[in-house]
């Protein structure tokens, strides 16, 4: 078995997120890295929206990231920490939208490991060193400087280790154009290590520590060093030189302080705490997160606590003496992972877990939130199911922490917005736009067709029909658009009406009987067809006149559809027109004036053509702010067959030859077409049952279907509030549809949960989900109002008097204060404190049908459906919940099942019983009408009873703890947490659960899936993925010993068992999986395994059907490693190979990589494969499109 | 495994060729004469006492033994009661191939490269009845529910329980003599046989049911259920 690893929908959650001018100009740019992905966002001050430009998977773990700007520099460049074992200097390059690597310095091994810099990076303010320092010991420290040609150089290594320190943060000190400072967090240990008493380690001070980089000197010295009283988390740099007071801000716990050298005394101020708050009093508060806003004359400081709350830390300063520091309370948000402000007056939020924000600050103290990307981090579980009874299967995704969680319903398609709907009177059959003028930025009139009339609207702050605009209104419009400059063209099956700007019309009529049936406009040149196929064509000459070509063009056969390319910038005209016939082929004929009318080329196709469009896409972004001009697309014809498909073939825009054409399957009705524009790109609209997107984004072909009803006829739509949208027909409405989430695979519906939910399950029969929800460190509902009544009581108790009656209206308005917690963060409970619900669930609908409120400190962790068999049809929900659960150091009161009744169709709860257990039943599965429940280590059969669950079997030979169970036939597949898979045979004659074989390699499973009566799919929870398999002559009918005298030594080797699994395949794919299923996620394509992962990733490994393609695609990856090396510096194959070799897995995500490589080193790797670059990526597409999206 | 040999003490090398050369003829121990253990041991299913013995040539060895002789008369004595000539599998085995193959020394040479380039013992715990030989190794269920030949065989089976004396129709199975297809009151009893067994009840050997003492019941269920009528 060989499998092809894809990615459908990267990783959401952000762990880091830089800004500064990337691209070099004015505006500001944020970079984030998820895990092992780079981004680059541009928010749009204008909408408030973010734009992902450039997105580059890494093959390594980002563990830091820094922007720096050289001395009097306008770009920043990315530092990047990693686990390559090496430091990396990215620049964004917007010609070629690409990071592009500037240098790359190996300092120590690979991995993450403690003493080899990589996890803590701090610049030089003044942009003139960089330190990188490890955990532990190792820092090193680059001079960073600009050679004669104005390039970017970095000196070699300075050293500035100390051993048996442990290091917490380092940032670069603002100390103007002296030498350049960094301080450090420091711990050291060393007294402490020798110490046996251990009087050391508890006197252990943490420090803070200065290093200067003596540039005379060329080295590195351990300047000052000054124990601190509290321990801190995290340093801030306050500017200094001729821009503040320099010295640092020290975040720790309750406290933050500023420290600098010289006279200045230490600054001390407490974090603020909320009035009446739930959490523990007891609790300290510490900051999580910063970011600095520095102007000119200004600068502040934004600091995040750990409950949300953001301060503005401001200092007064008395002759560059700090006297004070002043925190004001700014605003509530999410708890972020990094936050940054930017000139513009956004502050992008990347929050810890779930959605991030960007807001837009309308004066200090008060700011409204602009734009949500979507985050479905972190992602617990996952399963794909057809549950709404559409034809695809829609995945239903649990995610998010605490209040912020979710359910998620991912379905393939594009998010719509709807901006307009109008009811129009009548069934119109066709929409266009167009704009008054050519360098207007918006469209003027929507014109619409109706069988017998044209409705001409105009667009302005309202729309409103208009009668003046010079369209003729009398009869169906086969087409209109602007021509030249500023005229306007329609026409109509009796002619052709030229529209000058200052409303003079010119007319053309049809000769005779003839009428016209199919017309290609664009902005310079008309093409019609009268009946008969007779081809017209007419160009705009300089003077503005519309001009009939001297000759006609008889077709041999109906034409049935015809497109025009728009003309080229600087160029007089468009040099194909592309027509359809109803004899099943496509002609490209020539509009060259040398020899017009001339064929070119022809195409044969499968069915009737329905549609034509010729578009210039794939291209990067054509001019960027420079003025300098990117390469420029190629040109498809894409044609829409009569019976539901899509082709998109390439049109070679010097001989017109077609080239390389990708087919795709649409809907059932014919495909229509239509141009229009996205993100500055053109892209075609292709209508059938489904509507779908044809577009390029970062270099790579999507076409996706939009999640809307189906529409009829679309045109593209630029106005003020929406710059590019659609217009289209649907029925008798008009719609104004806007799509913003262009790359996005999937549109997502979340439905709001109380606590992180850990698991779900699917009633068959009413398809309803049942989730349980469990917080650690959360009150329940029930214990939150409790202590709300308490403190309301001790309000009245603790005041005087005279201010009792003050005290109680306080106390009522704290009562019936609720303020949402998916912003304020719920009540801290404390350790060991669990607050969970079972919550019955409509998916479609999002409902919340049934609600269970589980006492306070009962998580629960594992829940099933299933049927006894001595109950006959109804259906129970079990529930294994731990009471007590403390998890460092870990101890457990016990465990309970709960035994719920499904009744009223599976809609509601009725509590039956439950079943004491000694240990947390993490796992239960039904097994032939019992269920099998894994308890702490124990493998128990549990049948139903009347009071409880009646144990009527066990094992005890499971290794550590029971996370999970799979049941097939007689067998059963036990993971543990940290032993990988363990097979049992249930004996029903003897009523025994033997173990019968095992794997050889300690994994420590968060999720499997059975593939087959011998094979099993797992994940562990350091991000891999791997498949084994039972050997064919593996034996599950062995006795347990047989003499029943069971001695110590009766046990396999090392208390294994005597089969051992054979491991099929092996993957690392970077970051925790936590659900694995095998399933077919397009109608009609074959199965893949998909995987979720904790970071909101989603991919599926798919299996090769062919020796051939497996041996293509080996050979990809092959000269990509080579050739397209990780940005990071991690070596892609032992990245793959991160904890085992990988095995008989390609990496589908690097292979893509190809289409995104310079063209000539594309040339150079297809040449090896003995193919072009065209087939290769033709190749890449169609495995994606075979198994998926 | 091996290891390089170092040194050259012959009586040594002789011994291991020995051992070498038993663990080849031990291919000959017929499967239903042994049984594999979970842990790659090897129990004798011959000896009433089943003594379990750590590699292939300790149970070759033990073959060998008087006691296991003795009991290997009174097993295949009590084992095929019915059929007129008394065969040792061995002999039976012979005899199938003299009359067979032609050239049976080539046979038997071609049998023991086999079984010695075979990477794991293919015994199976299983004891499986003389008269379906074609039943293959693996046999394994593929529904979830067990198939009536399987729940046949299981039942049939030797087992350390005593269950034939308690359950005279689940006895009869056992020997019964042809795969013939199953009346469905006997289906009905075998099933009601086994789902008494695997909720915990046990047979005492005297026609009656009594609990397994490591197995829950309710609190009112003081006789097994019924056989279901129909």
């Amino acid at each position: 078995m060989f499998l092809y690893n894809l990615t459908l929908q990267r990783a959401t959650g952000i762990s880091f997120a830089i800004h500064g001018n990337f691209s070099g100009t004015k505006q500001q740019e944020i970079v984030v890295s998820r895990g092992k992905i780079l981004e680059l966002l541009r928010p749009d001050p204008n909408t408030g929206k973010v734009h992902t430009l450039l997105t580059v998977e890494v093959f390594g773990v980002i563990r830091s990231l820094m922007a720096f700007r050289l001395t009097g520099g306008t770009k920043d460049y990315i530092v990047v920490g990693s686990d390559s074992g090496r430091i990396v200097i990215l620049e964004y390059q917007p010609s070629k939208n690409m990071f592009e690597k500037i240098h790359q310095e190996t300092f120590g091994k690979s991995g993450c490991r403690r003493i080899v810099p990589g996890q803590f990076l701090a610049v030089d303010p003044k942009g003139r060193a960089v330190m990188i320092s490890a955990i532990e010991k190792q820092k090193l420290v680059y001079i960073l400087n600009r050679d004669a040609a104005a390039r970017l150089t970095i000196s070699s290594p300075l050293e500035a280790h100390k051993a048996n320190t442990l290091v917490y943060h380092v940032v670069g000190v603002d100390v103007g154009f002296e030498n350049p400072m960094f301080a450090c967090l420091e711990m050291d240990y060393e007294e402490a290590d020798n110490d046996p008493t251990g009087e050391a380690a508890a006197n252990t001070q943490q420090t803070l520590t200065f290093y200067e980089l003596d540039l005379g000197l060329n080295h590195v010295v351990r300047k000052y060093s000054e124990p601190l009283e509290e321990h801190g988390n995290f340093l801030i740099t306050v500017p200094g030189g001729s821009d503040g007071p320099s010295g640092v801000l020290i975040c720790s716990e309750n406290y933050i302080t500023y420290k600098n050298f010289g006279d200045q005394p230490d600054i001390r101020c407490p974090i603020p705490r909320r009035r009446n708050d739930l959490d523990d009093p007891e609790r300290g508060m510490i900051f999580v997160c910063s970011a600095t806003h520095k102007t000119k004359s200004m600068f502040f400081f934004l600091a995040q606590t750990e409950q949300g709350d953001i301060f503005k830390i401001t200092l007064e300063t008395d002759e560059d003496m700090v006297t004070e520091i002043r925190l004001k309370y700014f605003d509530t948000v999410p708890v972020a992972a990094a936050m940054c402000v930017l000139k513009t007056g956004f502050l992008f939020v990347a929050s810890e877990f779930g959605n991030h924000d960007l807001y837009h600050t309308v004066h200090l103290g008060d700011d409204d939130e602009e734009a949500e990307s979507s985050s479905a981090m972190p992602l617990e579980e996952g399963d794909i199911a057809d549950l709404a009874n559409e034809d695809t299967p829609q995945l239903y995704v649990a995610c998010g922490r605490g209040p912020r969680s979710s359910l998620r319903v991912l379905r393939h398609g594009l998010e719509v917005s709807e901006m307009a709907v109008s009811e129009l009177p009548g069934n119109p059959n066709a929409v266009w736009t167009v704009r008054r003028h050519i360098e207007d930025e918006f469209d003027a009139y929507i014109i619409v067709s109706f069988v017998n009339a044209t409705l001409v609207l105009s667009i302005g702050e309202t729309v409103e029909e208009v009668t003046d605009s010079g369209f003729l209104g009398t009869t169906p419009t086969l087409s209109c658009s602007l021509l030249g400059d500023d005229a306007l063209v329609q026409v109509y099956p009796d002619g052709i009406r030229h529209i000058r700007a200052d409303k003079r019309v010119n007319e053309w009529k049809t000769p005779g009987k003839k009428t016209i049936v199919k017309c290609a406009v664009n902005q310079r040149q008309v093409v019609i067809a009268l009946t008969g196929g007779e081809l017209v064509y007419f160009e705009m000459d300089p003077s503005g006149q519309l001009n009939e070509y001297t000759e006609r063009k008889e077709m041999s056969a109906d034409v049935v559809c015809m497109s025009l390319a728009n003309v080229p910038p600087g160029e007089q005209r468009s040099r194909f027109l592309a027509v359809g016939l109803v004899d099943n082929t496509v002609r490209i004929i020539s509009l060259d004036p040398s020899d017009c009318l001339q064929p070119l080329s022809m195409q044969a196709l499968p069915a009737q053509p329905e549609s034509l469009c010729i578009v210039e896409m794939g291209g990067t972004e054509k001019q960027d702010e420079l003025g300098e001009r990117g390469s420029i697309g190629f040109l498809y014809l894409n044609i829409g067959l009569q019976n539901g498909v899509l082709l998109r073939t390439v049109l070679d825009p010097v001989t017109g030859d077609l080239s390389d054409t990708r087919t795709r399957y649409l809907g059932s009705r014919p495909v229509k077409l239509f141009r229009v524009r996205m993100q500055g790109q053109e892209a075609v609209l292709a209508m059938s049952s489904r509507s779908w997107l044809s577009y390029s984004y970062q270099s790579r072909f999507h076409l996706t279907p939009l999640s809307y009803e189906t529409l009829e006829f679309a045109s593209g739509f630029a106005s003020e509030q929406c710059p590019e949208g659609i217009v289209a027909i649907s029925t008798n409405t008009l719609r104004i549809l806007a799509l913003e989430k262009l790359g996005a695979v999937f549109n997502q519906v979340a439905f709001p949960l109380q606590y992180t939910p850990r698991k779900f399950v699917i009633h068959p029969e009413s398809n309803n989900l049942i989730i349980i929800e469990t917080d650690h460190n959360a009150y329940t509902e029930a214990t939150k109002a409790q202590r709300k009544q308490q403190m309301a009581e001790e309000m009245v108790e603790a005041a005087g008097e005279d201010e009792r009656e003050l005290a109680a209206e306080m106390a009522a308005a704290f009562l019936n204060e609720n303020l949402p917690e998916s912003i304020f963060g719920a009540p801290k409970a404390g350790n060991g404190q669990w607050a969970s619900v079972i919550r019955v669930m409509n998916p479609i609908q999002g409902n919340t049908l049934d609600l269970v409120q589980l006492e306070q400190n009962e998580a629960a962790f594992s829940v099933a459906v299933c049927r006894f068999s001595n109950t006959g049809e109804d259906w129970y929900v079990l529930v294994g919940v731990a009471k007590d659960l403390i998890l460092n150091p870990r101890s457990v009161a016990g465990g309970f099942v709960y035994t719920y009744k499904l009744v009223n169709n599976g809609e509601k709860l009725e509590f039956l019983h439950k079943t004491p257990v000694e240990e947390v039943p993490a796992a239960i599965a039904p097994f032939q009408g019992r269920v099998l429940i894994g308890v702490g280590k124990l493998l128990r059969v549990y049948d139903l009873g009347k009071k409880k669950l009646l144990r009527k079997c066990e094992n005890k030979h499971i290794a550590n703890y029971i996370s999970g169970i799979q049941t097939i036939g007689h067998r059963v597949i036990v993971s543990d947490v940290q032993e990988s898979f363990i097979w049992v045979r249930y004996k029903r004659n003897e009523n025994q659960l033997i173990i019968f074989a095992d794997d050889t390699y300690p994994r420590w499973v968060t999720t499997a899936s059975l593939l087959d009566y011998d094979t099993v799919a797992g994940a562990d929870k350091f991000g891999n993925i791997c498949v084994v398999r039972l050997p064919p002559n593996t034996n599950d009918e062995v006795d347990e010993d047989p003499t029943g005298n069971k001695a110590l030594w009766d046990r396999g080797l090392l208390n294994g068992a005597s089969q051992k699994a054979e491991v099929i395949m092996n993957y690392h794919v970077g970051e925790t999986v936590l659900s694995l299923q095998k399933t077919t996620l397009i109608p009609g394509g074959s199965e893949s395994l998909v995987y979720t992962t904790l970071s909101g990733g989603i991919g599926i490994l798919v299996p090769f059907t062919s020796h051939e393609d497996h041996d293509f695609f080996q050979h990809v990856e092959m000269h990509l490693r080579s050739e397209h090396p990780p940005l990071c510096g991690r070596d892609h194959l032992s990245f793959r190979s991160y904890y085992f070799p990988v095995k008989n897995v390609i990496d589908g995500d690097l292979c893509e990589q190809f289409n995104s490589m310079e063209p000539n080193k594309q040339k150079n790797v297809s040449e090896e494969l003995d193919r072009t670059p065209p087939e290769v990526s033709k190749k890449l597409e169609d495995i994606r499109t075979r198994y998926a999206f | 495994m091996s290891f390089k040999r170092e040194g050259d003490d012959w009586s040594q090398l002789n011994v291991l060729k020995k051992r070498r050369v038993g663990d080849l003829l031990a291919s000959y121990i017929p499967e239903d004469e042994a049984l594999m253990l979970r842990d790659g041991r090897f129990a004798c299913a011959i000896c009433p006492h089943r003594p379990v013995l750590d590699t292939l040539a300790m149970l070759t060895a033990h073959r060998a033994g008087k006691k296991h002789l003795s009991s290997l008369q009174l097993f295949y004595g009590k084992k095929q009661p019915g059929k007129d000539v008394e065969q040792n599998p061995r002999q039976q085995n012979e005899s199938r191939e003299e009359t067979t193959v032609e050239a049976p020394l080539l046979t038997q040479t071609r049998l023991i490269t086999q079984s010695a380039l075979h990477r794991a013992p293919h015994y199976n715990s299983c004891c499986r009845r003389k008269y379906r030989p074609e039943v293959p190794g693996s046999s394994v269920s593929r529904s979830p529910l067990p198939s009536a030949a399987e729940l046949e065989l299981q039942s049939g089976k030797i087992s350390r329980e005593p269950e034939s004396a308690a359950d005279p129709q689940a006895k009869e199975s056992a020997t019964v003599s042809a795969p013939a297809p199953m009346s469905p009151s006997r289906r009905r009893a075998l099933d009601h046989y086994l789902t008494l067994r695997s909720s915990g009840w046990i047979p005492d050997g005297r026609g009656r049911w009594v609990k397994d003492e490591n197995v829950e019941f309710d609190s009112d269920e003081e006789e097994p259920p019924d056989l279901p009528l129909d």
